[in-house]
Formats: C-alpha cells, sequence, structure tokens
C-alpha cells in the first residue's frame, strides 16, 4: 500500500506497478532513451496511472497502462522536436563563441563540392517529384525504418510498402540515370 | 564527377527534404491527432496530413511504430530489470508520491468533504448575479427620466469689479448638483474645454472634451454630489482654436455640506 494515501485501489496498483514496470522502462529504452529517463518516463506513467485507477474497466491493465506510456512518450519527442525548432537564435559575433570556435575542415576542392551539390539538388528534386505515397515511403526508408515500422506509419501493407519502394527506386534510376 | 550516393550524401538530401517538409507543414501532429490516426478515426484528408507530418519529423514516426516489447523478458535480455530494482522504484515512487495518493484518496471520498473548485464556483457565480442584477437596475433608471436640481448659474471671477472673487456657495441637496457656466464677454472660439481643478491641491479633477458653444452661451455640467466634498474648487474654461487654448474665465464655488437634520 501507498502509505498516507489510504486509497481504495492501493493493493492493486502495487501490483499492476510491479507486474508492468519493467516492460514500460523497456519500451522507453527500446525509443532510445537513456537509463535514468527511461525511469522518469515509467515513474510518471505509474503516478498517472495511480490518478486513473478508477477508470480500468478491464480484469488486463495493460493496455490502459500502455496508452498512457505511449502518450508520454509522444508528448516527449514532441515537445522535443517543438522546442528544436524555436531554439534560441546565437549572435554570431557572440565573443563565447568566436573563442569556441572549432578548427576549419580541411579545404576540398571547389569543383568536387559543385559537382556534389549538384548531385544533392537532382536527387531532392527527383525524390520531390514522386508521387505521395512512393515519397513518404522512400522517406522513411531512407530513416532507416523496418518495412513493418512503414507499415504501422502509413497504415498500408506489407505489399504495398514493397512495391511503392521498388517503384520509387526505379523512377530515380530512371532520372538520375544512375544508381542511387 | 560523381557518380555514385554514399551515405553522407543520402543524410544532406535527407536533411534538406526535412527542412523542405517542415516549412511546407509546420508544427509536428499533436499527440490526440496521432492517437486518433492510429485508432482510424481521422478523415482521409487529416490521415494523409499526420502521414506527411510524421514523414517530416522522423523522430515523432519512430517512437509512434515502436512496438511495446513482450512481457516475458528475462535476466540476460536487454534492458530486463531483476526485482529488486523494479522494488527499489517502487519505495522511490512511494516516497515521491504521498500527496498524490492523499489526493485520490480525497477524490475517492468524493461527497463526503467539501470540494474546494466546486465552493469557488458556487461564489463566483453568486457575485456574478447580484453583480448581474445591480447592472441591470442600473441600466433601468438610466432609461428613467429624472428632473435635474436646481442651477447654480455661475459668472466668471472678477467680472463684478470686486477685488475678491466670488464664490457660489452650493449645497448639494441630491444626489447631483447643475452648474451654468456663463461665457461673459469672451471672445469666439471654435470650441470651449472645461476644467474642474481643487482650489487647496490644484489638482485636475476632470475636464471635459472640446464642446461647441450653444445659443446661450453658456453650458450646463451636472456634477455628482459624492464626486466633490466639502472645500473651494475651481470651473476654468479654455478657448480653443486650432491646437492652441487660452483660458478665457474662471468660475470659484464653494462646495459645503448640507447640515445634519
Amino acid at each position: 500500500m501507498i502509505v498516507d494515501g489510504g486509497g481504495p485501489y492501493d493493493e492493486r496498483f502495487e501490483a499492476i506497478y510491479r507486474k508492468c514496470y519493467g516492460r514500460v522502462y523497456r519500451y522507453f529504452r527500446a525509443n532510445r532513451i537513456a537509463d535514468d529517463e527511461a525511469h522518469d518516463l515509467s515513474q510518471d506513467t505509474f503516478k498517472r496511472l495511480y490518478e486513473r485507477m478508477d477508470q480500468i474497466r478491464n480484469d488486463d491493465p495493460w493496455p490502459f497502462v500502455a496508452a498512457i506510456a505511449k502518450t508520454i512518450l509522444l508528448n516527449r519527442f514532441r515537445a522535443r522536436t517543438t522546442q528544436k525548432r524555436s531554439a534560441t537564435m546565437v549572435e554570431i559575433d557572440d565573443p563565447e563563441l568566436l573563442f569556441a570556435e572549432p578548427a576549419a575542415p580541411e579545404e576540398r576542392d571547389y569543383a568536387d563540392r559543385q559537382a556534389e551539390e549538384a548531385v544533392w539538388e537532382r536527387v531532392r528534386r527527383a525524390v520531390a517529384s514522386l508521387p505521395s505515397g512512393q515519397r513518404e515511403s522512400l522517406r522513411l526508408w531512407i530513416e532507416g525504418f523496418q518495412y513493418n515500422e512503414i507499415t504501422k506509419i502509413l497504415g498500408i501493407s506489407m505489399d504495398a510498402v514493397k512495391s511503392r519502394l521498388r517503384d520509387a527506386k526505379r523512377y530515380l534510376r530512371e532520372q538520375l540515370g544512375e544508381k542511387p | 564527377m560523381k557518380t555514385t550516393m554514399n551515405r553522407s550524401d543520402w543524410q544532406a538530401v535527407r536533411d534538406a527534404l526535412i527542412a523542405d517538409d517542415r516549412a511546407r507543414l509546420g508544427e509536428p501532429p499533436s499527440v490526440d491527432e496521432l492517437l486518433a490516426y492510429e485508432r482510424g478515426e481521422l478523415s482521409n484528408e487529416n490521415a494523409e496530413r499526420v502521414q506527411q507530418l510524421l514523414v517530416a519529423y522522423p523522430e515523432l514516426a519512430r517512437a509512434y511504430a515502436t512496438p511495446f516489447p513482450s512481457d516475458d523478458a528475462e535476466t540476460g535480455d536487454p534492458d530486463y530489470l531483476a526485482g529488486d530494482v523494479i522494488g527499489r522504484q517502487w519505495d522511490a515512487f512511494r516516497a515521491a508520491n504521498r500527496s498524490v495518493a492523499a489526493n485520490v484518496a480525497g477524490g475517492a471520498a468524493k461527497g463526503r468533504v467539501l470540494q474546494f473548485w466546486p465552493s469557488v464556483a458556487a461564489i463566483a457565480a453568486s457575485v456574478a448575479i447580484v453583480f448581474g442584477a445591480m447592472l441591470w437596475q442600473a441600466h433601468s433608471n438610466a432609461l428613467r427620466p429624472h428632473v435635474l436640481p436646481e442651477a447654480a448659474i455661475l459668472t466668471p471671477d472678477g467680472g463684478r469689479g470686486g477685488a475678491e472673487p466670488p464664490q457660489a456657495a452650493i449645497t448639494p441637496a441630491g444626489d447631483s448638483f447643475l452648474l451654468v457656466v456663463s461665457l461673459i464677454g469672451t471672445a469666439d472660439y471654435e470650441t470651449y474645454r472645461i476644467e474642474l481643478v481643487s482650489s487647496q491641491s490644484h489638482k485636475r479633477l476632470w475636464s471635459s472634451e472640446p464642446l461647441r458653444v450653444t445659443s446661450s452661451n453658456s453650458f450646463n455640467v451636472e456634477i455628482p454630489s459624492s464626486a466633490l466634498p466639502a472645500g473651494t474648487y475651481q470651473l476654468i474654461a479654455y478657448g480653443l482654436r486650432g491646437n492652441a487654448q487660452e483660458q478665457v474665465s474662471t468660475y470659484t464655488i464653494d462646495v459645503r455640506r448640507r447640515p445634519a437634520p
């Protein structure tokens, strides 16, 4: 029991906590979250669960726990993405930046850089001109998503993912005249 | 000339495409939208938008797509937690969340204790009703005809040739008193402005908007009795022409309190 609480669900809650904590923690770790933060997010999950214990209708509490954990995880990633977009701009004349300025990379040949940027631009245009379904599948594939993850994200079948990727790659080869 | 794409090339293209998408599509989808998308509750149009946003925000897409691990982890599996580790986490949870537990327990006993927010809401509703009634009454009074008190006709100070400024003695008998400010012997101005000033503190208490002169060459000023405590005040008339103003006359009044019956 949670001492001092005297809540009506305490014994059941403790049982759920002990049964599900490890699984929730591994879920956060599977999403590449560091050990300490994974524990923090797991504790947040169970704190929210405790506040909503009266809403659990089924004998199996896992779907409820999983929904809370997923909401917490998505909120965490969404907040980070939004923070990045609204990150504070730093003055380029900031003296600290001047002193901390990293060594300049070795200068490459101008012609090489021009050629490289031309290739990037061609690929970028070719990808942008793909039909939306193929483009989204290809983009996720470039990000390193597995086929089963792409099916989940785009809500399409495995066969559809495979055919879209095959068509997209063929289109790019035609457009670029080479193996991308 | 480059002929093949290596990993860093793809990375550069990927970054550029993501930047393009984010600029075009805006903020990532909300968690509620994502969960609705997962349940298949969005319209085709909205579902398509969420798909595009997930492509534009791959970190979020990864979190969305990562499945839950199975329930059969064993010692030696990655990130497996032994029972004693979970026990320590449980102890930490209990220590950190006693107030939560107390609140939840209080929530379960709903009806036995006075709930704070419902009480505040009830008080706020009562206050709103009282103010509403007062406002309605004031509005009704404003629509009714009422009789103005007898007017005190003011003449400019020094207008009678005396050394001492004349003082119009006023004893308010009702809620307000009426002053008739007469413009005698003043030059013609486009408009006039009247100020009320305390003679003691020289503080300006009120100033009118620019006023067009009437056929009677006077202005009627009604002052709430409660606005002026007993004392000496001056009404000052300014003539306005363009952006310039000139003080044209002053009227001193002596406000007295009505003796108690």
